[in-house]
């Protein structure tokens, strides 16, 4: 007999399933006029090594940065090491065009560091290119090299003090080895994302010669309307990212298992090294300081007595308007599959099928979200008016977009609760909405909590698929911003920040207010 | 399940959004037309108080993104009205049945017009725009700004701008087949490649550049709103590419009438006065009055290329320009 669980689990992985084989379709549609001699273009062989030159940069950067930090981090042990992890994830998680916005408003031509410099540069191109990836992805690096560190056994450490090992010596023998394999995949992973980095390019490209194969599939469909080269480009693109995320998934059940916690060494440090230590923190600080101050510097020069509030109430509108939507999909989508799993742990089955499901979830890590757009938006657009679609659809690819991460989130917590509870359950013959409502809802009120406000931020921020498929009618909040950003209105654009910010806050606290209280934490 | 679920999304997307008034006419156009101080909100005024109705402008990037947006929507599109593409691309405006013939009798024109779908509405000559005070020897020729000059430029993306389209068919029409050689030179001096007109002039007039392509009529602003003599244009001794600016009515549009006297509104000598003195082009109208400054303006030599020949070569042209400059 199959389970409700079971056929609600299949329906959403099936759903999934045709969403991507749709996108796949439309793809596949403009691919009849597709040839191999098409890509004897000179120009999108110049887009595809700019997109891999830029990524790796943008990645060895953030690694070496990254490491720097982590290894200041552990060798220091600041009191406030668990609020500063904390701010790292919180940059990588900031909607993207808050930081193209403060990029520009700290690095820009009217910058603060600009106007304090003697010097001037030229923050469009590469640099900013570079600058607004690192604020992404270093702290990001950092904070798990740290844990990395934090996990190198406390013995090693007694014998190098035996041994007399200099930093150097115990870099190359104890840390490197044992950073080595987690950077590799850290490396991987933030290739990938920098690969497919959209805002960051679009808005801080400046020009022909800085453009990426996503901002390319853009432009393709936005200003030449050539659907021949978006297909070319969303083919690369889907090519290499799929071969390099293959390689990191694979990489992940490796390191799956943890290591547990050791206790910390107290390290003596010569004054010297100490000061270099501080010295790379204080860096860091002062580089995400002035990004975070990028964002609200412009503000100085607003212009209080006319602020466009009409576009603000109705970007706050749709955003909203999207990122519920979005939401709801992916509650319905994730619960359908988080219920299967669940069910599947209590029996303590471990089936073929659930890693498929879980990879198909996880589809939107691999095939890059303007691919998914591109494709539906061919096979929508000869069908339908795609303008009346355009909040649904964007909701749907956000939610594909954040179906991972909202899976990733809940499930230890669930099935903790469901390993400790499963067999008391089972003794008491409780009926299944009992379980649910009496033992397992007050568990997991508050990753769910966190998890939704993760999902609406994380859509609340997009602009990529709006910028892609939005009509004028629809203006989010990130697309008001980019589009008061590429019109030099930074003081409105910072002020749109804020209210982004506000949102995100507003969201969080609400969400932790309302589904987060009365959270039991199990014994 | 499914169908159910994208119903609901549907109707929360529609509720608080779609305000439709009954007689309302969609003008597609380019968002500098539209902007506070462009022509947008005068003509607007002008035009509300005799038509009994509202005008929803639409602004696009820049006026070649219009022809791309149309492309894009096909037969969906919303527009009663198509403001601001120029002479060169009517041949693939007409080609994909986007307009209608407007059946109206035009007043004498200051050009030469034989269109029977689309109206011009205003004309000008680009031209590099410098500060005098800043800038002491502006290069004279194109010449002498491919080959000599070592300043910065500004100039706009002709995948999405008119002025940017102009200067690459300026270029060609100087250069033929030397344009990529011509294009790789100017790289060096751009500081950026912007989407639409008012990016570019906005970033020169805060100083980012030495010159910024504009049009010859650029400076009559700085003269009339301004009182400031000190933007000029750079005239150049090989001539300057002119442009015609056109509108048309949508081939979709449910409101012909209504389009058409917009149409007549806009080349009426009050429409042409406001057209002239916001959006800062030459009135086709010759009945305009038009501020004392523009006599003072550089009349330069005219330069065209036949609208069908970079309708045919416009695609071609413009990859040659990728190409180049993102090397």
């Amino acid at each position: 007999m199959i389970k409700p669980a079971s056929i609600a689990g299949y329906c959403a992985s099936i759903f999934i399933a045709l969403v991507v084989a749709a996108a796949f379709w439309g793809l596949a549609e403009q691919a009849q006029v597709l040839s191999w001699s098409a890509f004897n273009d000179p120009y999108l062989w110049r887009v595809l090594r700019f997109s891999i030159w830029q990524a790796l940069l943008s990645a060895s950067l953030a690694c070496i940065g990254g490491v720097a930090i982590a290894r200041a981090w552990f060798y220091l042990q600041p009191k406030s090491i668990n609020w500063q992890l904390r701010l790292a994830n919180l940059c990588f998680v900031s909607p993207v065009i808050l930081v193209v916005l403060g990029c520009v408003g700290s690095f820009g031509i009217n910058g603060f560091w600009q106007q304090l410099s003697p010097f001037s540069w030229k923050l469009y191109g590469l640099p900013g290119i570079l600058i607004a990836h690192c604020f992404l992805n270093m702290p990001l690096i950092a904070r798990y090299c740290y844990l990395q560190y934090n996990d190198i056994p406390a013995s090693y450490w007694r014998q190098a003090k035996q041994l007399g090992f200099s930093q150097s010596r115990s870099w190359q023998i104890i840390e490197w080895p044992m950073l080595r394999s987690r950077l590799a995949g850290l490396f991987g992973l933030v290739f990938l994302l920098c690969f497919g980095s959209f805002t960051v390019v679009l808005a801080l490209g400046g020009g022909p010669k800085s453009t990426t194969l996503e901002v390319a599939i853009y432009q393709a469909l936005r200003y030449d309307f050539d659907p021949l080269f978006a297909m070319q480009c969303a083919v690369l693109q889907l090519l290499i990212a799929v071969s390099l995320g293959w390689l990191l998934l694979g990489r992940e059940q490796q390191e799956a298992k943890r290591i547990q916690q050791n206790i910390l060494v107290q390290h003596q440090l010569s004054k010297t090294q100490r000061r270099l230590h501080q010295a790379v923190v204080l860096g860091y600080y002062l580089f995400i300081g002035s990004i975070l101050l990028g964002i609200f510097s412009p503000l100085s020069q607003l212009n209080w007595q006319q602020l466009p509030w009409d576009k603000w109430l109705s970007g706050i509108g749709w955003s909203l308007l999207i990122a519920l939507q979005s939401t709801l999909w992916v509650v319905i989508l994730g619960g359908a599959i988080l219920w299967q799993y669940s069910s599947n742990v209590v029996k303590q089955r471990r089936m073929l099928a659930g890693r498929g499901q879980e990879l198909l979830a996880s589809i939107m890590l691999l095939a890059p979200a303007m691919v998914i757009t591109t494709g539906l938006f061919f096979l929508l657009i000869s069908r339908a008016d795609i303008n009346a679609y355009t909040a649904p659809l964007v909701a749907l690819i956000n939610a594909l977009m954040s179906l991972p991460f909202f899976i990733r989130s809940l499930k230890p917590a669930l099935s903790d609760a469901i390993k400790q509870y499963a067999k008391l359950n089972q003794s008491l013959d409780l009926p299944a909405i009992s379980q649910l409502h009496l033992i397992y809802w007050p568990l997991i009120r508050r990753p769910l909590a966190l998890a939704i406000s993760l999902c609406m931020v994380l859509s609340l921020g997009d602009m990529g698929v709006i910028a892609l498929i939005g009509s004028v009618d629809v203006v989010t909040l990130p697309l008001l911003l980019y589009q008061q950003l590429s019109t030099y209105q930074y003081a409105l654009a910072s002020a749109t920040g804020l209210i982004m910010l506000l949102l995100c806050t507003v969201i969080f606290y609400l969400l932790e207010l309302t589904l987060g209280r009365h959270h039991v934490k199990h014994l | 399940m499914k169908n159910l679920l994208w119903l609901a999304c549907c109707a929360m997307s529609v509720v608080g959004f779609n305000s439709q008034a009954n007689s309302e006419l969609t003008v597609y156009t380019y968002q500098s037309f539209v902007s506070d101080w462009g022509p947008g909100p005068a003509l607007t005024k002008s035009f509300e108080q005799q038509c009994d109705c509202t005008i929803d402008w639409v602004g696009l990037d820049d006026g070649v993104a219009i022809l791309n947006r149309l492309k894009l929507e096909g037969k969906r599109n919303k527009a009663d009205v198509i403001l601001g593409l120029d002479t060169n691309l009517i041949p693939e405006t007409e080609a994909i049945n986007a307009v209608q013939a407007h059946q109206l009798t035009l007043p004498k024109l200051a050009i030469d017009w034989q269109d029977n779908n689309f109206v011009p509405f205003d004309y000008g000559y680009f031209a590099f725009i410098y500060n005098t005070e800043k800038l002491k020897n502006p290069p004279s020729s194109m010449k002498q700004l491919v080959e000599e000059f070592n300043g910065s430029i500004l100039y706009q993306d002709p995948r999405t701008s008119t002025p940017g389209q102009g200067l690459m068919l300026w270029v060609k029409a100087l250069y033929g087949d030397d344009s990529s050689q011509a294009w790789s030179k100017l790289k060096d001096k751009t500081v950026t490649v912007t989407k639409g007109w008012s990016e570019a002039y906005g970033m020169f007039l805060k100083g980012e550049a030495d010159l910024v392509l504009s049009y010859t009529t650029s400076p009559a602003y700085h003269m009339v709103a301004e009182q400031e003599n000190r933007y000029q244009a750079a005239e150049f001794s090989e001539g300057h590419m002119s442009q015609v600016e056109v509108a048309a009515i949508s081939a979709t549009s449910q409101q012909v009438e209504l389009a058409q006297q917009f149409l007549s509104f806009l080349v009426s000598a009050p429409a042409q006065k406001i057209i002239a003195t916001t959006n800062w082009m030459l009135p086709v109208n010759p009945d305009a009055e038009l501020p004392e400054a523009f006599s003072t303006l550089v009349q330069p030599k005219p330069l065209s290329i036949e609208q069908h020949t970079v309708s045919q070569q416009r695609q071609q042209w413009t990859k040659e320009w990728r190409n180049a400059v993102s090397q």
